[in-house]
């Protein structure tokens, strides 16, 4: 697996703090729904930052994108979301990571749990299954800070009625009227989102480490097989 | 050749005495958080520092022993081997000076060993004459599990994964013996203003 | 094993892993010299110090060493390792 040169096509505001970076990748051999890319930066005197992010598009898109979380005072992040323009070089390892992924071919049901970011792998699992006319149940529940925060909101309303349930927990501020949860994911939120441990669901959790590693434990808790719930860990936020 | 990112700079601080930087060196305002493995959650009850091996008594602390020590707040630079540097650190801690010094020894090497199983080596004479200490405060805080709390070893003038964090003890020793990053090809010594990264620097 | 919010999964190594590996590294699953338990890569415990370290997710026994340096790596395997063939 080697380095290789992208060019960026587009960079676009998504929801209140985000950036969807498109690239024209020469020769990229394609991904499976829920891989990342390394993303090296070099500064003329040498000094180097890399981080990985999960690629956002789907396998069957035109075009390779990245949707990138701006952290104030993180390096990489505030390179990408400030700085980066069409034309510029970006270099990047990938397509990344086997082990998380999933395609319509390994059945359902499916239940996607992202805390902030990670759903972003997640939206690539639902742009494929889109793509495929799957219909397969399908279970999401994202938590997020506030509802300006939350990215592809629209798109994800039209997968809803395909067969997918979206659910929102928002923790730091709810807009008015709001009815839906507020709080950090449970037990009982998850018991509530489904679906029955019993019937064997593939299970990926992504997002801030602790974020994770909690709901990983609780989802174990309510009886979902181990080897069925798979983590991605984004470690602690830094960008 | 990796391709330039026209306009990235990252977050290193230009502004710096260089003469403070060791070779390859980048300096940050932040404290990085780097470890071998999980951070161990002690309790200060069950918390003890030990010398031990080639002395003719082991000798323990507990916590409460260890902390009613003489001990010393100073102010360092720090070196990491993957690059960043941070200057004028301050601790807090008890000098190696102060624990090896009703110890008779012949030992010219010390292991420090930690929770986590983590292990680093160094020269006996590193870790004295004012080199060495075991430090269990940083800024005047207690020293926070991620960096290294309830207390770690700080031997700055070596790169930091000398310091070996959540240490319980050394063991003093006739011959070397290479650490956890040390068996892994780090540098015997680690010294980084000769830049000893690697075996072969 | 206990959680402590300071390491990522496997997965997210993949990129220095594949480097190593000729074959896709984060499906290999490991059995673990020390306890037994068969993991996938994907699923071990990666930490960041002076190199890299993957540890078994059941009881956190060492699986993979690397020294990170340009132009050279020095990785030690530790357990039994099972690689499908494309």
């Amino acid at each position: 697996m080697t380095w290789r040169v992208g060019t960026v096509v587009e960079v676009r505001p998504e929801a209140a703090r985000s950036r969807m970076i498109v690239l024209d990748v020469p020769d990229w051999p394609g991904h499976l729904a829920g891989q990342h890319v390394d993303l090296r930066l070099t500064a003329d005197d040498g000094y180097q930052a890399q981080r990985s992010y999960s690629i956002a598009s789907a396998p069957e898109d035109q075009s390779l994108a990245l949707t990138v979380e701006r952290i104030d005072d993180g390096e990489v992040s505030l390179y990408l979301c400030d700085e980066l323009r069409p034309g510029d070089p970006l270099e990047l390892r990938g397509p990344i990571g086997g082990y998380f992924t999933w395609q319509v071919a390994d059945g359902g049901p499916l239940l996607l749990v992202a805390g902030g970011s990670g759903v972003v792998p997640l939206a690539a699992m639902l742009r494929h299954r889109a793509a495929h006319n799957s219909g397969i149940d399908t279970r999401v529940l994202l938590s997020v800070g506030t509802w300006d925060d939350v990215l592809y909101r629209d798109e994800f309303a039209r997968f809803e009625g395909d067969g997918v349930a979206v659910h929102y927990t928002l923790t730091r501020a709810t807009p008015g009227g709001w009815s839906g949860w507020s709080r950090r994911v449970d037990a009982e939120m998850l018991r509530s989102v489904g679906p029955e441990p019993g019937t064997r669901p593939q299970v990926f959790v992504c997002g801030p480490t602790l974020l994770v590693e909690r709901v990983a434990d609780l989802l174990v808790g309510l009886g979902h097989e181990p080897g069925l719930v798979k983590t991605e860990r984004f470690g602690p936020t830094g960008g | 050749m990796a391709v330039v990112s026209r306009g990235f700079r990252g977050r290193r601080r230009p502004d710096v005495d260089s003469s403070r930087v060791p070779p390859g060196q980048y300096v940050v305002d932040d404290f990085p958080v780097l470890s071998a493995g999980p951070t161990p959650q002690i309790s200060l009850d069950d918390w003890t520092f030990t010398i031990g091996g080639a002395i003719e008594e082991e000798r323990t602390w507990s916590w409460e022993e260890f902390v009613a020590l003489p001990s010393e707040t100073f102010t360092v630079d720090i070196h990491c081997v993957t690059k960043w540097s941070k200057l004028g650190t301050t601790w807090t801690g008890v000098s190696l000076d102060v624990l090896l010094e009703e110890v008779d020894t012949a030992a010219e090497f010390v292991s420090a060993f930690c929770d986590g199983g983590y292990t680093t080596n160094l020269p006996f004479e590193d870790v004295t004459g004012g080199q060495g200490w075991i430090a269990y405060a940083f800024d005047g805080e207690p020293l926070e599990a991620e960096h290294g709390g309830p207390a770690r070893l700080l031997v700055p003038h070596l790169y930091l994964w000398k310091s070996a964090k959540w240490v319980r003890g050394l063991t003093l020793l006739e011959d070397d013996e290479p650490g956890f990053w040390e068996t892994l090809g780090y540098h015997n010594h680690g010294d980084p203003w000769k830049e000893e990264r690697y075996w072969s620097d | 094993m206990a959680e402590s919010g300071d390491c990522i999964d496997g997965n997210g190594i993949g990129g220095l892993l594949g480097e190593i590996f000729a074959a896709e590294p984060t499906t290999a699953q490991r059995i673990c010299q020390s306890c037994g338990a068969q993991h996938p890569t994907g699923a071990h415990r990666a930490y960041t110090g002076a190199g890299v370290v993957l540890r078994c997710p059941s009881c956190g026994d060492l699986a993979v060493r690397v020294a990170q340096r340009a132009g050279t790596r020095v990785v030690e395997f530790r357990g039994t390792w099972i690689f499908d063939q494309a």
